[in-house]
């Protein structure tokens, strides 16, 4: 419950859309959404190529509106002033969002299967969850993908698609809360679409084209590349023991 | 004991599957304290709530059993906080969302836990005995519970968006297994409570660092894995509401994938063994039903919830002592 508000799931179209799908299937269990074949499996481990905290090499290459240039400017003097209450990320390790999560110098793990991709970050163990094409139709528990298409999520809503050997993966829905990296901002109706793909056995690029009627005067796009790092279980990072020091827990 | 010709409506009340009733039924049993038990009320919002086995046990400070565990009296803050957070039931898949591997060795995929009220409070072991505390474990659970009954909770991981342990996985919300030959990965919506289990140790950071999750090495016993979790780093809640292990306890997951009728479950039999707060080992169980059509996990950002930029002090809560 929300603000006194009883939350129940959303089911009906959801449920609707799974029987209909059992009725074609004629009663097959498994899975239409189950069998689409990947053509590449990016599962393992990762890290960032040349770590970097912005978005571009260069902040004035990005075509900025004036309310866009602004707003950055505005970040770019109160983080001089040391005031970073406009980054949640930096004052109190709130979710980066993307894609500034995929600029976190430390290492990440792609989870692979036919119906999810699952990122998951050694930065505070953050993750990204992306529906690939495989998915079934997804109920919605306690409103969340209502709440989200209202005000949406530091990880934004992301759906993939194969396009030959590179997944397109689209973003949306991101909480404009969140920032493209150190310090540019984005409105709500951001698009992001990456393309993911190896460019070597051992190298992965995302290339990420960025738009944003409010804050951007046309699309443009910027690319990452990461290099393969051995399989290993991440140590765990919190970010809040990290920033405020450890809180008061018994440890006996 | 709980008989098996109880069937559908003990699994109900309990929220396990069957095949956990059947350990329920062939364990050594606490049948005195069964047939003293209250006629079985009704949760607030709720399904109906199991007894617990001594109504006439002395707490500290006042304690009693209420409608839903021990309170301070009758709809005290802790009856509030059932009604306050008790969801409502998840409706059962839609068909032709598709099975999981029939593989017992193989749990990839998408499970939601079963189980509401033995989450927020654990009031018997698996077989409906009392848990065991000792007197500095009763100590612990009873200033949890007298805390969040009087809306001055104690400071908890969870509280302070820290990690939980595994046990914030295994109740009622959506998880994600991804599983390869070197490990298993557990995501939820519990926001950075991934659990990840070492079949292969070497994949472990080195051993002796303590950590929130603690460190997690899993092998298959016949068709069940057996994960050994231990180095915690700070006292740990097993309920909501306080159930306690000590940095120096063990706890042992016992994870099978069973067919229940037409229902896949994980079914999870948690053995804990601390002596520091228990007088002897003893055993709950959590089941998670396969749900598909959960495979999207939601976000949880914990941090964007805490009271402000000055971080973790501001959650309202009180620092539990160290004792």
């Amino acid at each position: 419950m929300r603000d006194g508000r009883v939350n129940r799931p959303r089911v009906g179209r959801a449920r609707l859309l799974g029987a209909l799908t059992a009725a074609l299937l004629g009663g097959t269990t498994l899975a239409a959404h189950a069998q689409v074949a990947a053509p590449v499996d990016f599962s393992g481990t990762w890290k960032i190529a040349k770590p970097r905290t912005s978005i571009l090499p260069d902040d004035d290459a990005i075509p900025f509106t004036a309310s866009g240039r602004n707003q950055y400017k505005t970040y770019r003097s109160k983080r001089a002033k040391n005031d970073l209450e406009f980054d949640q990320t930096a004052s109190r390790c709130s979710a980066p969002g993307v894609p500034r999560v995929m600029l976190t110098p430390m290492r990440f793990r792609i989870f692979q299967d036919p119906q999810v991709m699952t990122i998951a970050f050694e930065w505070n163990h953050v993750r990204r969850v992306i529906g690939m094409p495989g998915h079934p139709p997804q109920i919605s528990l306690f409103g969340a993908a209502e709440d989200a298409k209202l005000v949406g999520t530091k990880m934004g809503t992301s759906r993939a698609q194969w396009r030959g050997n590179t997944l397109v993966v689209e973003t949306k829905e991101l909480s404009d809360t969140t920032l493209l990296d150190d310090f540019v901002p984005h409105g709500f109706e951001l698009k992001l679409t990456e393309r993911l793909s190896l460019i070597a056995p051992d190298t992965l690029e995302d290339r990420i084209t960025i738009e944003d009627p409010e804050t951007f005067t046309r699309p443009w796009e910027t690319a990452v590349t990461y290099t393969r790092q051995p399989d290993a279980i991440f140590r765990e990072d919190v970010c809040l023991d990290r920033v405020f020091g450890k809180p008061t827990l018994p440890t006996k | 004991m709980i008989p098996v010709s109880l069937g559908f409506a003990a699994r109900h009340l309990l929220g396990l599957p069957a095949a956990a009733m059947l350990v329920l039924a062939a364990a050594p049993s606490a049948a005195q304290d069964s047939q003293r038990r209250e006629p079985v009320l009704s949760a607030p919002g709720g399904g109906p709530v199991p007894p617990p086995p001594d109504p006439n046990e002395v707490r500290a400070s006042g304690l009693w059993i209420g409608r839903a565990g021990f309170s301070t009296g009758p709809g005290g803050g802790l009856d509030k906080e059932l009604i306050r957070n008790n969801p409502p039931l998840t409706p059962t898949p839609a068909p032709g969302l598709g099975a999981p591997s029939n593989d017992a060795h193989d749990l990839s995929g998408s499970w939601y836990g079963d189980q509401f009220l033995p989450a927020f409070e654990i009031m018997t072991d698996m077989y409906g005995a009392k848990v065991p505390f000792n007197e500095a474990g009763r100590k612990v659970m009873d200033r949890r519970l007298v805390a969040m009954d009087q809306g001055k909770p104690l400071m908890s991981p969870s509280i302070l968006c820290r990690p939980s342990g595994p046990d914030a996985l295994l109740v009622r919300i959506t998880t994600r297994f991804y599983q390869s030959k070197d490990r298993i990965d557990i995501f939820s919506t519990a926001g950075h409570d991934l659990w990840s289990i070492a079949l292969n140790p070497a994949l472990l950071p080195p051993a002796g660092q303590k950590s929130y999750m603690g460190r997690s090495i899993g092998h298959w016993e016949g068709d069940t894995l057996v994960v050994v979790n231990n180095d915690f780093k700070t006292r740990r809640w097993l309920s909501f509401r306080g159930t306690p292990i000590s940095p120096a306890g063990t706890l042992t997951y016992h994870i099978s994938k069973i067919r229940d009728g037409d229902q896949w479950v994980l079914q999870v039999i948690t053995t804990v063994d601390d002596v520091t707060y228990y007088t002897r080992r003893w055993k709950f169980a959590r089941s998670l039903s396969w749900r598909p059509d959960l495979a999207l996990v939601d976000e949880f950002d914990c941090e964007t919830q805490v009271g402000s930029s000055s971080g973790a002090q501001d959650t309202g809560a009180v620092p539990e002592p160290e004792d």
